[in-house]
């Protein structure tokens, strides 16, 4: 009896390793790029605004936007009374023919609550990402306590943002499924599937990437450094295998912006790399807005200011204008989205109100966006 | 499938309160001679309570220690399972666990912890995902549970089983196989075991 119970007890075991062991494995990732950006030798756009949004809203933070199918533009960020308030949800306006609706709630702690089947007390930093089928997912950080004790869920959109529905948990740490968040926007990739750049953020902060498939369906994650202190990543991909990626540093003076490089679709990346500029502990953004030409948008030195600078190599940076610039207030967490020659870029407004800027690349000509020679660090 | 991995984390955190609950007052003087059968009512009810009756914000308990414990591992599951078993016929058979059993979680989700907050440069976690390599890993410790403690062994071919058929949202094999509440036990039982040789060191 021992002996037919030890039998079957191994024979059943190794049947199932055999059974992990021969599953099929996703393919090997490729960046896709987006379409080539033409310069456009017209008209100079440079436009700001605000998104509207109620009276009673006083606090708005960490925008995130994507472009919908017939061409408007979908912006998402939370707002409230203060951050981390129980009445923090996340709000949601459309961008047509250039006019912004006033802005409405789409998702809330309680909503998340009840479809995750877990108590969530906050929310906030979402990124909303549209596949190539035309489904939004919505990626919204949930709180019981701080942000560092907190967890990643994805919601998705079949109606071009109008509701949000299938809210679920993605388990991504072995301890109590705490300390990972979201805030720079995902790269697409060319199976249809995306990457999302999160950071853990507890005892050590660290980037990672999420994999997701086309379906929006979580696959893994990939740790881009142990560096600590680096984290809110902002990838670039160059071209289907390399790509570059810049970090906020929450780490000791001098907080150097660091960039870092992948040549094989982010499954694995090099050392960190010192740029020529700091980062005061604040969210940036980078776009390639022509073939080896570099947009950020990012704070300087400290919060108070906000500005775009351009780089032909990711090392070296000018900045080439001020976006906003009040002593004692804040102007922080830029979201960027590119579409042919425009230019897109939502930040938060001294926490208060969601800034628009809309420029093209001819403005961006004015400022010197094509110059080839940089300052060396 | 999907309802089961929709309801087993609340199914699971329910069973962890209800074990919780019992294992404490089925040890009280005046509670702990009652029947078997009163013991399964009690434990039945005490389900129910913390899995439907809200006691805030329309909540209840289950939903609130999901929020905080997170999905428990397939292996936590079936051995809260065994305890309160264990304690419904008053056997305590089923709590005995080898030591070296606990050791072993315990090193091991230790680890996986350290590694997780980034104290570890490298990320054991993520090899859950494409788990070629962990199950070299997997067998090895099934050897040893083997000659430590059957039971266990069988709970974890059992969540081996689960990862196959995705009862957990989680598509990475660590999260069947582990949790920081398992690693709780561990550290309790150790803990006890420890004090307990203390005592009898002391005393001889």
């Amino acid at each position: 009896m021992k002996l037919l119970k030890f039998f079957f007890f191994w024979a059943l075991l190794l049947i199932l390793c055999v059974i992990v062991y021969s599953r099929s494995y996703p393919s090997a990732p490729e960046f896709s790029l987006e379409k080539e950006n033409t310069l456009d030798n017209g008209n100079i756009l440079f436009e700001t605004g605000f998104i509207p949004q109620p009276d009673f809203i006083l606090f708005a933070h960490s925008p995130t936007l994507t472009r919908l199918s017939n061409g408007d533009l979908l912006a998402l960020w939370f707002a409230g009374s203060d951050e981390g308030k129980p009445d923090v949800k996340i709000w949601q306006s459309k961008c047509h023919d250039g006019v912004w609706e006033i802005a409405h709630p789409v998702v809330s702690p309680e909503l998340i609550s009840k479809e995750t089947r877990r108590y969530v007390r906050k929310v906030g930093n979402p990124v909303v990402y549209r596949t190539d089928d035309g489904i939004l997912h919505l990626f919204v950080v949930t709180a019981i306590g701080g942000w560092a004790a907190s967890s990643l869920n994805e919601l998705d959109s079949y109606d071009e943002g109008k509701t949000w529905q299938n809210a679920r948990r993605l388990v991504l740490t072995p301890f109590f499924d705490l300390s990972t968040l979201c805030r720079t926007s995902p790269v697409a990739l060319k199976d249809g599937g995306f990457y999302l750049p999160v950071y853990h953020e507890s005892i050590r902060d660290y980037p990672e990437i999420l994999r997701f498939d086309s379906a929006g369906n979580f696959v893994n994650q990939i740790r881009m450094t142990s560096h600590n202190d680096v984290l809110q990543p902002s990838i670039v991909p160059l071209n289907k295998q390399k790509a570059y990626a810049f970090f906020r540093n929450n780490g000791n003076d001098p907080k150097i912006l660091y960039r870092q490089q992948t040549n094989n679709c982010g499954l694995e990346w090099g050392s960190l790399e010192a740029t020529n500029l700091t980062n005061p502990n604040s969210s940036l953004v980078v776009k390639e807005i022509l073939p080896g030409k570099f947009l950020m948008v990012h704070n300087p030195n400290d919060r108070c200011k906000i500005a775009l600078s351009t780089s032909n190599d990711g090392i070296n940076w000018q900045e080439i204008y001020t976006l906003d610039n009040m002593t004692g207030e804040s102007f922080s967490y830029p979201a960027i989205y590119v579409h042919d020659d425009i230019t897109d870029i939502l930040y938060s407004w001294k926490k208060q109100k969601i800034k628009h800027v809309k420029l093209n690349l001819a403005w961006l000509k004015t400022k010197g966006f094509l110059n080839n020679e940089y300052n060396s660090k | 499938m999907n309802t089961i991995v929709n309801n087993l984390p609340l199914a699971s955190v329910s069973l962890l309160s209800a074990w919780i609950v019992a294992g404490t007052l089925f040890h009280l003087p005046k509670i702990k001679h009652i029947a078997s059968r009163k013991r399964f009512i009690f434990v039945l009810l005490i389900l129910v309570i913390v899995r439907y009756v809200p006691i805030y914000d329309s909540m209840s308990i289950a939903y609130i220690l999901c929020g905080i414990l997170g999905d428990l591992s397939i292996t936590s599951v079936l051995l809260v399972l065994t305890f309160l078993y264990s304690e419904i016929r008053e056997n305590n058979n089923y709590y005995r666990i080898n030591n070296g059993v606990w050791l072993i979680i315990f090193i091991i989700d230790l680890v996986l912890c350290l590694s997780a907050f980034g104290c570890i440069p490298i990320d054991i976690y993520s090899f859950g995902y494409f788990p070629k390599g962990l199950l070299i890993f997997y067998l090895i410790m099934q050897v040893l549970f083997w000659l430590l403690n059957r039971k266990f062994a069988m709970f974890w071919l059992l969540a081996l089983v689960g990862y196959i058929f995705k009862v957990l949202p989680s598509p990475n094999l660590w999260d069947y196989l582990i949790d920081p509440v398992l690693w709780l036990i561990s550290l309790v039982c150790l803990i006890i075991f420890g004090l307990q040789k203390l005592i009898n060191n002391f005393f001889q």
